[in-house]
């Protein structure tokens, strides 16, 4: 299997916030769960992205329709991997999420990430995701093996 | 649930999250104790053609998380806080387990940890808190 852009499981939006670009995602896993989109300011492998989401009725469970834990993590992965990722291999090695609300189905989740350490062989990269209030959603924290 | 046999049952299907990732399995070892499964698919990968850490923390709160539920009588409860190690990549087409245990648990939140393998080897290593709603 090649890193190779995957087809989303639902088409793009065509008016995404202002400042957004549709992002191709290269995992067939976070295909299931995208469109995603990024900040058009923003380049991959820089640490520092913005990218955004819409949650929908495949990211949510329960009576009140709130997104999970896993929709939401699989998201920050997606969303911290692809800030950190310069072209070389790297695979996350500890994702540690605090939520602080669960956001509902039929809105958007920003999320912000920053390198905050980097050596030979490892990073450190944290995010924050907001919803569209500007209130915090969940903050990340993440450590990522490089390889090459 | 959908029977699968006297003793396996699919995850209640609740038109979310979980049918969409899933089929998941879970099994009642005893009152308090559940063993829990899937075989990662292709569409569970990452681009490397290992399961997508995504799938697993998604897999992990779902165990967790069902853990904690069964704790407090089927009580509304929401994940807090989790934390997930990725001790080893996962494979496409061997089953996944999971299985997970209260730490402690008190009036508003309970503290769990659990643990994902597949054939016996750790790929995750998980612990999290869960908050009762409403207290």
């Amino acid at each position: 299997m090649a890193w190779e852009p995957q087809e989303d499981a639902r088409p793009p939006v065509d008016n995404p916030p202002a400042g957004y670009a549709h992002l191709k995602v290269l995992d067939p896993f976070e295909a299931q769960l995208a469109p995603f989109y990024r900040h058009t300011d923003d380049v991959a492998g820089s640490g520092d992205a913005r990218i955004c989401y819409y949650i929908d009725d495949r990211h949510v469970s329960g009576p009140d329709r709130l997104a999970t834990a896993g929709a939401l993590m699989t998201f920050a992965d997606a969303t911290l991997g692809w800030a950190a990722w310069d072209g070389a291999p790297i695979a996350t090695i500890r994702l540690s999420a605090e939520i602080s609300k669960h956001p509902p189905e039929n809105s958007w989740v920003f999320g912000e990430t920053h390198v905050t350490a980097r050596d030979d062989d490892s990073l450190t990269i944290i995010g924050t995701y907001r919803d569209e209030n500007g209130d915090v959603l969940m903050t990340v924290s993440s450590r990522w093996k490089t390889f090459g | 649930m959908t029977e699968q046999s006297s003793s396996e049952v699919e995850v209640e299907h609740d038109d979310g999250f979980n049918d969409f990732i899933g089929p998941l399995y879970q099994t009642q070892v005893s009152d308090t104790e559940w063993d829990f499964w899937f075989t990662p698919e292709q569409r569970h990968l990452n681009g490397g053609g290992a399961v997508h850490g995504g799938m697993l923390m998604s897999f992990a709160d779902h165990v967790l998380g069902k853990i904690v539920w069964e704790a407090v009588d089927q009580q509304p409860c929401v994940t807090m806080s989790l934390n997930c190690d990725f001790v080893a990549g996962g494979k496409v087409g061997e089953k996944i387990a999971g299985k997970a245990e209260i730490t402690r648990k008190t009036r508003s939140v309970i503290f769990v940890k659990g643990e994902l393998t597949q054939g016996g080897r750790t790929v995750m290593t998980a612990s999290g808190i869960w908050k009762l709603v409403g207290k």
